[in-house]
């Protein structure tokens, strides 16, 4: 192989090395799996959704809270009913709670870690779940435990099942950690923004986009907390909503009036 | 070659550019805020408060809050274990237990039992009911029943026992059906032992009732009950009560509900006024029975144990009454709902938001529910044929429109002929289309919009709100009902109501309703002010009845007696109210200050609480936990370096638990209201202690630099010092400036060197680094220039209103005025300084302090998150400042710090 010939290999292994991790953020499970664009999140109350037009509404629902306290994993199932048609596809969310729920700081183990991948796998098994959201507002020093989670998790799902996160706004608009994540989507969450609420909204209003490109799939709004900003159609929308969802509210989202 | 290495060499340093991850720095700020009032919940620690402290109540405070203070209004007490109890519901805490520590002490029981290499059981707890729930099944009881049977007869026969290990593995079957599964232990004949036999029974029944399966485990159970010979006796006869209460919540349709939990009432109507071991237990599952048949008679059951006192589940109790309370007013306000909807003309009431608003959505809904259309979406393909979620295709159809004709239209509105695939889609979408319209017409679908869904109150602007004539007479009927739901509700009405019921009762609980709804042209007002004149100082109701007194007097223009009435409180309340309420009349105090000295008095305020990410509570409480966070995995250092190393960080904090401060409101008073001139004095007055005199007077060095009052600035700088020693080597180069231009170059150095510096008074608990402290890491340093918008609850944009102090002249508001107009056109700190730094360099090139000046001006203005507008940056004055670092100081170790720490 000549001069040439060698740099210009060399220049395309750099060059593909330097892309190579941004490829694996590149698919989207969730769209492979035709999750219709708005996708109303049930927490824990009673949910009867057996009016909405599974071609235009998926549910994720909270199907189990994992608390990490000490070396263990509290394991919290849902207490509620939420009724559904079997047509709608369904996102099954585990919400995991540590030191700045419980107070106490947690071991974040591997033994920890294995059992957080075991009791999400589980969640699988529910009725029609065809894909995974993990709900962990994870502080700083909880970050790499919850890498690896992800990646164990990643390993362990079969290939086509979506794997999706909720974000902080926050995070979204510029911390890095999320690059990287074997995830298909981080949702930002545009509500309930605490300390930063001002900030992100004034970003937001102002035409700015989120930095991370894989917050970029999608929105997480609620209903009661309007947000100024130009919103990209062909994001996925998340939705929570205060009290359990009644046909008008879905009525109203359609409209576009909430 | 030596090309091809330098190719290489550029290829992977631009690779490792590319993909560097960038120095890790504390993300984001971490400040502990200062909390002056709890608006909606009594203060921390809540002990105080179930004790009888209650402060100022306030009609937006939680409903368990308020039924505790409806009590100690009328008189009444609790005691110290209802206290105790009353705490716990405050705190959320589920009067239940979860039943895992009972559950690790059965499995370390039944170890000794089994051989050392048997797998322990895996047992969780909680079952699917069958659909995405759980519900809790094997409950703390049967753990610690489990025990306690299994070591007595391990003691009564022996531990080796074959017929004790038998025992062991029936109960082991048993617990196989807390989390799911149908395993029954096995019957036995004759030939065991009479006590196994006993238990073997009641170990099937039990397995059974885990399994769902109700009517044979309540048969089981009654036999056991009627035997006289079963030590299971007693506990079976409650356990048929149970299994009829825990059948009745999975049965449907209602019908079958109602009638399970009235057996299950008539049942254990006898139990629970037996004296048996079961009759405590007995009447518990009795109220929850209450609960679910008569609600309404059990919320005004309820309502009258909880006033009246003596009950033996305050806890539950409490919880159950406010959870109806919320039930019943949610369906009210449903109902409500529901009817104005449908009587709404919209022709005649469409107002002008409505107007814009295009109504076809919600008539071609509403076409779709009565099922006479059916609706039809494609997606076209973007060119890498995925969908294009922006680009729907939708049609309307009449339901019983044929398949060629929907294909048709499609193809007529696309003008082309359809794809295959599309035309799968569209068949598909028809076959989901009349799947749904199927459901919309069917009779049994519940149309009342949100069926039993749990409606947990409305937050939005336009919610229906609760008024009297919407309270049924059954909750009117309860005194404590009538008194929180009349104390909660907007319903102009309810000065009227809660005067009426005063003069009906004479209670303190109706005398605060109505000062609470009073406004000065309230009717009756003269006559409830007088009456609430006459609470006496140790009365429970006194602060709250003080604090509207003190109000009204305001709103009468009664200044002076307003402010006569709040000194009295103040300097005989002090130490005790709650810090909430003390809070609060200073907040009315500093309303009514009549110069300087008084504003400055009432404006201090001692913080009940500070908040962290979370955490909330006193500073050294969140030393203690934060000593705890140490991980032998994640640590790098031992824990007792650690810990020495968080107590260091908090050696200066901790003092700010017992001293005052002062809160937003007075900051917003001081930045906007306060000419530089009257911050300077109140920054000298001795009134304000000496740690809080600090932030004042950098605040005015600071504001008067900017503004170049050479007069204001002199005059204070060597307070600067004092207040701020380590600043003194750096700001001795102002002090001894010859000239003006001296001074003014020292000046932006100081700035520079200390970036916590602002024009503005500052609150909080916020660290004072110098740049080299900060490691040049200047995320939130230094001043955003002020902003005239604030946002209203609907979050949009209104100008932003600070009250003004009655005691400054025209001439003082006027000053403070253009102040703050000039401070605005200075702008955002890290551009202003930068600008100047630039203008020094050009106009002092010699002077030592430019190359560290110009590093600082550049690191200033790079790009971050929390910056003052987000990400924005003045990439020009960055980029000026590093250019003429690099350019004019290339030796400089200022020059190769930004080069390493700053490539681009």
């Amino acid at each position: 192989m000549n001069l040439k010939r060698k740099l210009a290999a060399l220049m395309l292994a750099l060059v593909s090395f330097s892309c190579s991790k941004t490829s694996i953020q590149n698919r989207n499970r969730i769209d492979e799996n035709n999750f219709p664009q708005t996708v109303l999140w049930a927490w824990e109350r009673p949910e009867e959704l057996e009016f909405l037009d599974p071609r235009q509404f998926a549910v994720a629902f909270l199907a189990q809270t994992l608390v990490l306290k000490g070396d263990e994993v509290v394991f919290q199932p849902r207490h509620q009913p939420l009724k559904v048609r079997p047509e709608v596809k369904l996102m099954a969310v585990t919400r995991i709670e540590s030191r700045k729920v419980t107070g106490a700081p947690s071991a974040l183990s591997p033994a920890q870690r294995e059992r957080l991948v075991e009791l999400i796998l589980k969640s699988r098994e529910l009725k029609n779940v065809s894909a995974i959201q993990i709900d962990f507002d994870a502080a700083s020093s909880e970050r790499e435990f919850y890498r690896r989670l992800l990646q164990d998790l990643r390993e362990r799902l079969p290939d086509n099942v979506p794997l999706s996160i909720t974000a902080l706004a926050s995070f979204c608009v510029g911390d890095r950690w999320l690059e990287d994540l074997p995830i298909d989507e981080a949702v930002p969450m545009i509500f309930r923004m605490g300390a930063d609420d001002q900030t992100i909204k004034s970003f937001l209003g102002s035409g700015k986009d989120f930095h991370a490109p894989i917050c970029r799939r999608s929105y997480g709004i609620a209903v009661d907390e309007p947000v100024k900003m130009s919103f990209d159609r062909s994001r996925r929308r998340y939705v929570f909503n205060v009290r359990a969802w009644a046909e008008q509210d879905v009525l109203s989202l359609q409209q576009g009036t909430r | 070659m030596r090309f091809l290495h330098y190719i290489l060499a550029v290829a992977v340093a631009a690779v490792m550019l590319l993909n560097s991850v960038p120095v890790v720095r504390a993300c984001g700020p971490s400040y502990k805020e200062p909390i002056f009032v709890f608006k909606e919940s009594p203060d921390l620690p809540f002990d105080e408060f179930t004790q009888g402290k209650i402060g100022i109540l306030r009609p937006i405070m939680g409903r368990k809050t308020l039924v505790i203070a409806y009590r100690y209004l009328n008189g009444g007490t609790f005691s110290a274990d209802e206290q105790d109890a009353l705490v716990q519901a405050l705190k959320g805490t589920a009067p239940e237990d979860d039943g895992s520590q009972a559950l690790k002490t059965w499995i370390n029981a039944r170890k000794q039992f089994v051989k050392e290499d048997q797998k322990l059981p895996e047992i969780y707890t909680e079952r699917p009911t069958g659909g995405y729930d759980f519900f809790p099944n094997c409950t703390k009881n049967a753990f610690e029943v489990a025990v306690d049977t299994l070591k007595d007869r391990a003691t009564s026969y022996g531990a080796e026992d074959p017929n004790v290990k038998a025992w062991l593995a029936a109960q082991d079957t048993v617990f196989q059906n807390c989390s799911g599964e149908a395993q029954i232990p096995s019957e036995l004949g004759a030939e065991s032992p009479l006590w196994l036999r006993k238990d073997r029974d009641y170990q099937i029944a039990a397995a059974h009732f885990y399994s769902l399966n109700f009517d044979e485990a309540r048969a089981r159970f009654e036999k056991i009950a009627a035997d006289d010979d079963s030590p299971w006796r007693e506990i079976a006869e409650y356990l048929v009560a149970r299994t009829l209460v825990r059948q009745a919540s999975f049965a449907e349709p209602e019908t079958k509900k109602r009638e399970l939990y009235q057996r299950a009432e008539t049942y254990l109507q006898n139990l629970a006024t037996g004296s048996g071991k079961f009759s405590a237990a007995s009447r518990k599952l009795l109220a929850l029975v209450k609960y679910h048949l008569h609600p309404d008679e059990r919320v005004v059951e309820l309502g009258r144990m909880l006033t009246g006192g003596n009950d033996e589940h305050l806890r539950q109790d409490l919880i159950d009454y406010v959870w109806l309370l919320d039930r019943f007013e949610a369906r009210i306000l449903k109902a409500e709902e529901d009817r104005t909807k449908k009587q709404e003309n919209p022709t005649q009431q469409e107002t002008a938001s409505e107007s814009n608003i295009d109504k076809e959505p919600s008539n071609r809904f509403e076409r779709f529910k009565r099922g006479e259309t059916i609706g039809i979406t494609i997606y076209l393909k973007k060119p890498d044929g995925t969908p294009d979620y922006s680009k729907p295709i939708e049609i309307e159809f009449k339901y019983d429109v044929s398949e060629a004709d929907i294909l048709a239209a499609f193809e007529q509105k696309l003008g082309r002929k359809l794809t295959a695939e599309e035309t799968k889609e569209i068949n598909e979408g028809r076959r989901y289309a009349l799947s749904s319209r199927q459901w919309n017409v069917s009779p049994n679908r519940k149309w009342d919009n949100g069926g039993p869904s749990q409606y947990e109150g409305c937050n939005y602007a336009d919610c229906t709100k609760l008024t009297f004539d919407l309270i049924p007479a059954f909750l009117r009927s309860d005194e404590l009902s009538d008194w929180i739901l009349s104390f909660q509700t907007e319903d102009p009405r309810a000065y009227r109501r809660a005067l009426a019921k005063w003069h009906k009762t004479d209670s303190h609980a109706w005398l605060v309703a109505a000062l609470v709804k009073a406004d000065k042209s309230s009717l009756g007002l003269p006559e409830i002010m007088r009456a609430g004149e006459k609470v006496s100082r140790d009365e429970p109701a006194y602060a709250t009845v003080a604090y509207h007194l003190i109000r009204l007097k305001m709103d009468l223009g009664n200044k002076v007696e307003a402010r006569k009435l709040l000194d009295e409180i103040l300097t005989s309340q002090s130490g005790l109210l709650p810090g909430s309420a003390q809070n609060q009349f200073l907040e009315l105090r500093t309303q009514l200050a009549r110069g300087l000295n008084e504003f400055l008095k009432s404006a201090q305020r001692k913080p009940i609480a500070f908040y962290e990410e979370g955490n909330l509570g006193k500073l050294s409480d969140m030393l203690e936990k934060e000593k705890q966070f140490w991980s032998p995995e994640y640590s790098e250092k031992p824990r007792e370096q650690y810990a020495r190393e968080v107590e260091e960080q908090y050696r200066d904090l901790l003092p700010w638990d017992n001293r005052f401060e002062f809160d937003d409101k007075t900051l917003e008073i001081f930045n906007w209201h306060f000419p530089l001139q009257t911050l300077a004095e109140a920054a000298r007055n001795p009134i304000v202690p000496d740690y809080l005199q600090r932030t004042l007077v950098l605040a005015v060095w600071t504001r008067a630099i900017l503004l170049n009052n050479d007069e204001v600035a002199l005059a204070i700088a060597p307070e600067v010092p004092r207040v701020e020693p380590k600043m003194t080597a750096v700001f001795d180069a102002y002090l001894k400036a010859r000239t003006v231009k001296e001074r003014h170059n020292a000046a932006l150095y100081v700035l520079l060197k200390f970036p916590n510096l602002s024009p503005f008074v500052q609150g909080g608990l916020r660290a004072f680094s110098t740049s080299e402290e900060s490691e040049y890491y200047f995320e939130e340093s230094w001043w955003c220039a002020p902003s005239d918008i604030d946002y209203n609850n609907q979050g949009q944009e209104v100008p932003k209103v600070v009250p003004k102090p009655s005691f400054l002249t025209p001439a003082q508001l006027d000053a403070a005025r253009r102040e703050h107009l000039a401070l605005k056109a200075i702008g955002h700190g890290k551009s202003y300084l930068g600008r100047h730094v630039i203008t020094w360099a050009r106009t002092s090139p010699a002077d030592a302090r430019i190359p560290e000046a110009l590093f600082i001006a550049a690191r200033a203005n790079e790009s971050y998150k929390y910056g003052c507008d987000s990400w924005e940056s003045d990439e020009k004055t960055q980029q000026q400042a590093a250019a003429i670092l690099r350019r004019r100081y290339p030796q400089s170790p200022w020059t190769a710090k930004l080069a390493a720490e700053s490539p681009n």
